[in-house]
């Protein structure tokens, strides 16, 4: 399913102010993990006297693994009497994993970062590796997904529900938890809300609480497909 | 009538400080804690009443400023029901930092089992602990149902003027058992409280603590403790030098009816009581000593007018 990310967000809970705070809550937590551009339908639903909390979220498609070809130019580059692989970067997003995969082939002392966007390699053959870097995978972020969202419902739900139960498939995840044994019926009610959730229709508004700059990427990512066509 | 103090923070450079604390000694003052980072020195102090407009005439000549601190000389327990991420950093950590703005020590702790509802509840050695601060604040979530019906068990045991803060602004102190106030706009976050609408809640927070403590200084100045604690720290402090070494961040600590003192009980706790003043009593004679909880420290609580039967 297309989806833009966080088109439809809502929380719930019997009492309006203590919703809007639990969406804060669920839209910082989801910010700090970078989930925001992940999620693309979430209903957050509270109920504090009978101590349960549900969580229903179905994720955008998956993204594909990432190669350095995806975040950055590679040349060959001659400076200061030295041959260098130049890495010149577009999208920072995955810097740390760019930085560790590099760090590990030609060790910290050969990889140079000369600036905020520029990084030198010493190689042996660096022709060679200018020709062959583009291609490495450096992150697979559908890998850390699953745990990404189950680190995301443990760090949103209330303190103290320490019985929790969830399920991730086919992109879609399933969050309960309360202080008592979660009951047939809870599991029933979260099937219904995830139903209702697959077959709402997003209202555009809804998108204004994701994250900016994931928002700013997806929607030039859109308009470079639209281009495309 | 004896002398009122009003507690006041001095800011203002390192070069040439040591003449406020002279002009202070002179006029009878006293000198609660002393902080210097680089070139700036923040100073917590007790100044008669009458002599506020000289120090506060020098500390201009010396570019500084005085300002009023309502909470100096009061030790306050930062109570989160439990140390995980859901209450720390943000808020707990953020309310504890605020309160010490206008002066006030804080001590933060996290309950061992406070955590939800059915099972939160607090033990012995955390009531025991808690009832050595001079106020409890406990930093509550959003739900005003937890806060009314399920909280009001962690504050059994706890003697201290009890506050409580939390997400819900519509509920009334009295709708919680076992508390003395209620302050809202705080509860639950997951980021640094910094918009307007946060930092105007801790503004009312510092303001409304200060009202307490205001409430509690009056109530005590009908039977006032036999000696002024801001004098008996002072004392501590000239007549046990050891304190200069050690490595607790304020060493002593000033409270509304005591101080604590942050060195080992078994071997200090003979000569804290040793300590002389002037007028002859020791400090054993008007105030009980005791081993605190907080790291085998020494709490020295003076005892009212009342029961000593004079007043130094």
């Amino acid at each position: 399913m297309n989806m833009e990310p966080l088109e439809i967000f809502t929380v719930y809970s019997a009492v309006e102010s203590e919703a809007a705070v639990y969406r804060d809550i669920t839209a910082d937590v989801m910010s700090d993990l970078r989930l925001a551009s992940a999620v693309g339908r979430i209903r957050v639903e509270i109920y504090p006297a009978k101590s349960l909390y549900m969580m229903t979220a179905i994720l955008r498609d998956v993204e594909m693994p990432i190669r350095i070809s995806d975040m950055a130019t590679v040349e060959t580059s001659y400076e200061n009497g030295e041959d260098y692989v130049k890495i010149t970067i577009d999208r920072e997003k995955y810097m740390p994993d760019l930085t560790r995969y590099l760090w590990d082939k030609y060790t910290p002392a050969n990889v140079v970062q000369a600036d905020r966007w520029t990084i030198l390699v010493r190689a042996e053959d660096s022709k060679k590796d200018a020709a062959d870097l583009p291609a490495h995978i450096i992150a697979n972020p559908s890998k850390n997904l699953h745990a990404d969202m189950v680190e995301f419902s443990i760090r949103a739900v209330p303190e103290g529900f320490r019985v929790r139960y969830h399920t991730f498939e086919n992109n879609e995840f399933t969050f309960i938890a309360s202080e008592d044994i979660i009951e047939p019926n809870q599991l029933n009610h979260a099937k219904k809300m995830m139903d209702e959730l697959r077959s709402a229709v997003p209202d555009v508004t809804e998108t204004k609480n994701a994250d900016g700059k994931e928002k700013r990427e997806a929607r030039n990512r859109a308009e470079n497909t639209e281009e495309e066509q | 009538m004896g002398t009122v103090y009003e507690p006041y923070v001095f800011n203002g450079g390192v070069y040439k400080h040591g003449r406020i604390i002279e002009l202070l000694e002179d006029v009878g003052g006293y000198l609660v804690n002393k902080m210097i980072t680089i070139t700036e020195v923040t100073m917590d102090m007790v100044i008669p009443e009458d002599d506020v407009p000289l120090i506060e005439e020098l500390a201009k000549k010396q570019l500084g400023t005085l300002t009023k601190s309502p909470l100096t000389g009061v030790e306050i327990a930062v109570v989160s029901p439990t140390l995980a991420s859901h209450h720390l950093p943000h808020s707990a950590c953020d309310i504890a930092e605020y309160l010490r703005h206008p002066g006030a020590k804080t001590t933060m702790i996290g309950l061992a089992r406070g955590m939800g509802r059915r099972v939160s509840l607090n033990d012995d050695f955390e009531r025991k602990l808690i009832n050595e601060h001079d106020i409890a604040l406990y930093c509550l979530g959003s739900f005003k149902d937890c806060i009314v019906n399920k909280k009001p068990r962690l504050f059994e045991g706890v003697e201290v003027p009890i506050v409580a803060t939390g997400g819900p602004e519509d509920i009334d102190v009295e709708e919680i058992n076992g508390a003395d106030m209620y302050i809202g706009s705080m509860g639950r976050l997951s980021h640094r409280m910094r918009s307007t609408n946060e930092i105007n809640a801790l503004d009312t927070m510092n303001d409304r603590v200060a009202e307490l403590v205001e409430e509690m200084r009056r109530r005590q100045s009908k039977d006032p403790p036999a000696i002024l604690p801001a004098r008996a720290m002072k004392e501590i402090e000239n007549q046990i030098p050891e304190i200069g070494k050690s490595l607790a961040p304020s060493p002593l600590v000033l409270k509304i009816s005591g101080v604590r003192v942050k060195l080992p009980y078994d071997l200090f706790h003979e000569r804290v009581r040793n300590v002389e003043f002037d007028e002859g009593p020791k400090l054993g004679e008007i105030a009980d000593i005791t081993r605190s909880k907080m790291n085998d420290y020494i709490l020295v609580q003076i005892k009212p007018k009342s029961e000593v039967g004079f007043e130094i």
